[in-house]
């Protein structure tokens, strides 16, 4: 793949960026997840996309 | 009508904290420009990806741009119409189980407003996901492809929303059935993909499935024009959406006895 026009590509890095950060926040200042947070963490660090998504459905534990 | 608003805004605000007007609609714009990008460089992908014998020579004609958001429209018809469902799922279970529904229906809150502030509430975030990601692709897709005419864009986005407010109703009923939130999702599922299962396979008597108006709002990115029976279609699409949301009432109206 030589040349990649970035003012294409990049959005859509930001936009999973975002996505990460925000799930990565949310999962911080959550006071229980189900499981452990710091399991939580590496998943949306890792895990592109799906990751974020995963936590932000089944993440946060309902009391 | 107060009380409503009262409501929707309560719901609304619920849906900030938990996060969901951010992963629904970023969610969507990933799903919705990744098809014309992938479109645009799949010549480089598959060179780089495959272990082609030298010199192969892959001549892959440039779509049209209506193609690719048709493309695009059938990933959210897959990945999408699962997150919807997912996203929906828990609007009624986890209140029930955090027993915040109890404190909700003590007030003089009647079963209808209660279901129709999630309702919309749902359908507002979905939609406005929806936009925002149906338009960054339709810029896209402008930018990579030839130019699709707008017109033909905002009626196949008006054709696919009443596919989502479809799926939405269906989740919110099927969530007035269950308790567990996984089980609503299943179900959920399972009810539209096998209503779209049985109406390819009988498309003769199927007609008027709701399933169809995807092919529907394909169809007029292609082709500028509906497909027959467009009408039957929308017809009862709008009525089985009703048809959810008054069973949807009475059920959550029997379930919940206080």
């Amino acid at each position: 793949m030589g040349e990649i026009n970035w003012a294409i590509v990049t959005p859509l890095l930001i936009l999973q960026a975002i996505l990460a950060i925000a799930a990565l926040v949310n999962c911080l200042k959550q006071e229980e997840t189900t499981g452990p947070k710091w399991m939580w963490c590496m998943i949306i660090v890792s895990i592109s996309i799906f990751g974020p998504i995963l936590y932000f459905i089944i993440g946060p534990k309902k009391e | 009508m107060r009380t409503f608003i009262t409501l929707l805004q309560k719901e609304l605000m619920e849906n900030f904290r938990n996060g969901k007007w951010i992963w629904l609609p970023i969610a969507f714009m990933i799903i919705g420009i990744s098809q014309p990008i992938t479109t645009y460089y799949m010549p480089q992908i598959l060179e780089s990806a495959g272990n082609l014998p030298e010199g192969t020579v892959i001549e892959i004609p440039t779509p049209p741009g209506s193609e690719v958001l048709a493309a695009t429209l059938s990933q959210f018809g897959t990945v999408g119409s699962l997150l919807f469902v997912l996203a929906a799922m828990g609007v009624i279970a986890n209140e029930r189980q955090s027993r915040a529904l109890t404190l909700v229906m003590v007030r003089p809150v009647s079963a209808f407003q209660y279901i129709a502030s999630k309702w919309t509430g749902q359908i507002l975030i979905a939609l406005i996901a929806f936009v925002l990601s149906y338009g960054l692709t339709f810029y896209y897709t402008n930018l990579l492809f030839e130019p699709v005419r707008w017109e033909f864009l905002f009626s196949s986005f008006l054709i696919y929303s009443l596919w989502i407010i479809f799926l939405i109703s269906v989740t919110i009923l099927t969530g007035t059935l269950l308790k567990s939130a996984s089980g609503i999702a299943a179900v959920s599922v399972l009810t539209v993909g096998g209503l779209s299962v049985i109406s390819n396979l009988f498309s003769k008597f199927t007609a008027w499935s709701p399933t169809n108006l995807r092919a529907h709002a394909a169809a007029i990115l292609m082709n500028g024009k509906l497909l027959e029976n467009s009408l039957t279609v929308i017809l009862t699409t709008s009525a089985l959406t009703i048809l959810c949301l008054l069973l949807a009432t009475m059920r959550f109206r029997r379930f919940e006895q206080y």
